[in-house]
């Protein structure tokens, strides 16, 4: 554990999902941000780990390279100071179409309502569309991205709501139904994916991007104070276990002080939304 | 021309919208609604506030977006979106700008994988009770897909196609424009340019009216040519409350200010009576928002610190 860590109860646990997501981001990797929290996570990512990684949203920026420390995280995927440093500001058709769609985005990091089994993502309705128990706004850019980025790292808290085991809506394919689906489904393969939540972090059973392996979700990491009992009480599935199960390491005091810093007066981290 | 003139002109009853994804034009906005223009159809990437605006009296009923941004937040709109006032069908934002480019092109339909492996392709996703089936039914009575998946006829793998979308007017605020409607925006522009090619009318509020030279010196800004925009309005403000890259921020204090903007029928009906029946163009409600909540609320919220070019581009030809 690094020397500089901090105990629990220094921390909340929405902060650990932010630091945890911006953890599976990599320096130097073409990156496209989605909406909300993943917005501070790869800010947290660029400032303190990956300051070479391309930092590109769907409404056309690509490359946010902030030009003063001073600069929060953006608040939208169409901040205006998303243009800042950057290399290009383009629009939807440059970002979701040729950098995505074409296949050149090596990671993405995307929220959503649900999960499931598979790692498929929801971001259309809890319910169904005859009987909604909740509308959400849709897709956005999720559906584009899930179909093509190499790599999808999603996060959202650990809740029965939200881990499914088939989602209320696939609105962004993950491995779809196992081992095969991509494929099947006319998609190219797409891994290691993970999922960063408020508790842990999960990986998927595939070593090959969704031909082979159960590809379900397998908890990898447990955050620090959390039991393993806690996490398969909300998860309704049987959940995979890694053989190699540990616990992440807690916020360093740099990593910390950045995401209070760059969530300028709490736009992401609203207190009891997450 | 005034936005009064523009819209009376060129959006009627029943048209297909195109309203952007982030440079919004409320003084057009402000202007249908105070036209009474009724059911129109809006198409956007992602459809803004602007869009659950114009639902509280019906302007807007039909919705082809990837995206409701901020829209479930509005109470009338959500119980519209249940008893069918409002209908929809849910694309992404990706495929719907593909569509939009696809009509630009003068495409009948455009590719795209995004709904793959996804529930987008369960029947009831786009044919539910309150989808718009109707607005695809053919001149023969049959309806038309909303996508069609194929094996592509070169390399036999699977793909989707995506019907192109030709909107009847776009409306869109920008930084500036010249006389001519020559059009040049800059910033974050998700699904503007294609909007704007695929619209068969263009009105456009800008923010500053140029010469042609200014125009000129700089044409990589420029998104569609002045002989594809039918009308060309100056408007400061024109997209307050939300924002302009390099002009001005999104106004987060409005909503509070004028009465929780459109959330509860109530606070609906009276912002619409107050801010836009009751005020007679768009230079009007500025004003009024001045006299009301002060100069400086709105100076505020310019941006002071523009970036300069460092090395400006250089045309040249001898």
């Amino acid at each position: 554990m690094p020397v500089n860590s901090l105990a629990t109860g220094e921390y909340t646990s929405s902060e650990m999902m932010i630091i945890a997501t911006a953890r599976q981001i990599r320096d130097g990797e073409s990156t496209i941000v989605g909406m909300g929290p993943p917005l501070l996570s790869a800010a947290l990512a660029k400032y303190h780990h990956a300051p070479n990684m391309w930092y590109c949203t769907e409404s056309g920026p690509l490359d946010w390279t902030p030009t003063s420390k001073d600069l929060p995280a953006p608040i939208g995927i169409a901040d205006h100071s998303l243009t800042q440093g950057a290399a290009m500001s383009g629009d939807m058709v440059d970002a979701l179409g040729a950098f995505v769609n074409g296949g050149w985005a090596q990671s993405a990091v995307l929220q959503a309502a649900q999960i499931d089994r598979f790692g498929n993502l929801n971001t259309m309705l809890a319910g169904t569309f005859e009987d909604p128990i909740r509308r959400l706004p849709g897709t956005g850019g999720n559906a584009d991205i899930g179909a093509s980025a190499q790599r999808v790292i999603s996060t959202m808290p650990l809740e029965t709501r939200r881990f499914k085991e088939r989602a209320d809506f696939r609105t962004t394919a993950g491995y779809i139904d196992g081992p095969g689906g991509r494929a099947e489904a006319g998609l190219a393969p797409q891994g290691p994916n993970m999922c960063a939540t408020n508790m842990c972090l999960f990986s998927f059973d595939t070593a090959d991007g969704g031909s082979t392996g159960s590809c379900e979700m397998v908890l990898e990491q447990l955050f620090p104070g959390i039991a393993l009992e806690e996490v398969t009480a909300i998860v309704p599935w049987d959940l995979k276990v890694s053989p190699g199960l540990s616990y992440m390491d807690p916020p360093t005091v740099e990593e910390l002080e950045l995401v209070r810093h760059l969530d300028d007066g709490g736009n992401h981290l609203i207190p009891g939304r997450y | 021309m005034t936005a009064h003139e523009a819209v009376k002109r060129f959006v009627n009853d029943g048209d297909t919208i195109y309203s952007g994804f982030n440079i919004i034009s409320f003084a057009l906005t402000n202007e249908i609604i105070r036209q009474g223009i009724k059911g129109l159809k809006a198409v956007a990437g992602s459809v803004t506030p602007n869009v659950t605006m114009m639902s509280i009296d019906g302007n807007v009923n039909r919705i082809e977006t990837g995206y409701l941004s901020g829209t479930l937040r509005s109470k009338p709109f959500q119980e519209m979106m249940r008893d069918g006032r409002v209908k929809w069908n849910d694309y992404t934002n990706m495929t719907i700008t593909l569509r939009l480019m696809a009509g630009g092109l003068g495409m009948p339909f455009i590719c795209a994988n995004s709904f793959l492996g996804t529930d987008y392709l369960l029947e009831g996703t786009m044919n539910h009770t309150r989808s718009l089936k109707e607005d695809r039914r053919r001149d023969d009575g049959s309806i038309a897909p909303p996508y069609a998946v194929i094996d592509s006829p070169f390399d036999g793998k699977k793909a989707l196609l995506y019907p192109a979308l030709k909107p009847d007017v776009a409306i869109v605020h920008c930084q500036r424009a010249d006389e001519e409607g020559n059009v040049q925006v800059w910033g974050p522009q998700a699904d503007t340019k294609w909007g704007l090619w695929s619209s068969r009318n263009v009105i456009v509020t800008a923010e500053e009216i140029v010469p042609r030279s200014v125009i000129s010196t700089e044409p990589h800004f420029t998104v569609v040519p002045g002989f594809k925009v039918s009308a060309v309005i100056h408007e400061p403000w024109g997209s307050h409350p939300s924002g302009l890259n390099g002009y001005y921020r999104a106004d987060k204090e409005w909503a509070s200010l004028t009465g929780a903007g459109m959330t509860t029928w109530e606070s609906a009906r009276e912002y619409l009576d107050e801010w836009i029946y009751g005020t007679k163009d768009h230079a009007d409600y500025i004003a009024r928002y001045k006299e009301r909540f002060g100069e400086d609320l709105l100076n505020d919220l310019k941006v002071k610190d523009t970036m300069v070019p460092e090395q400006p581009a250089r045309y040249g030809w001898r």
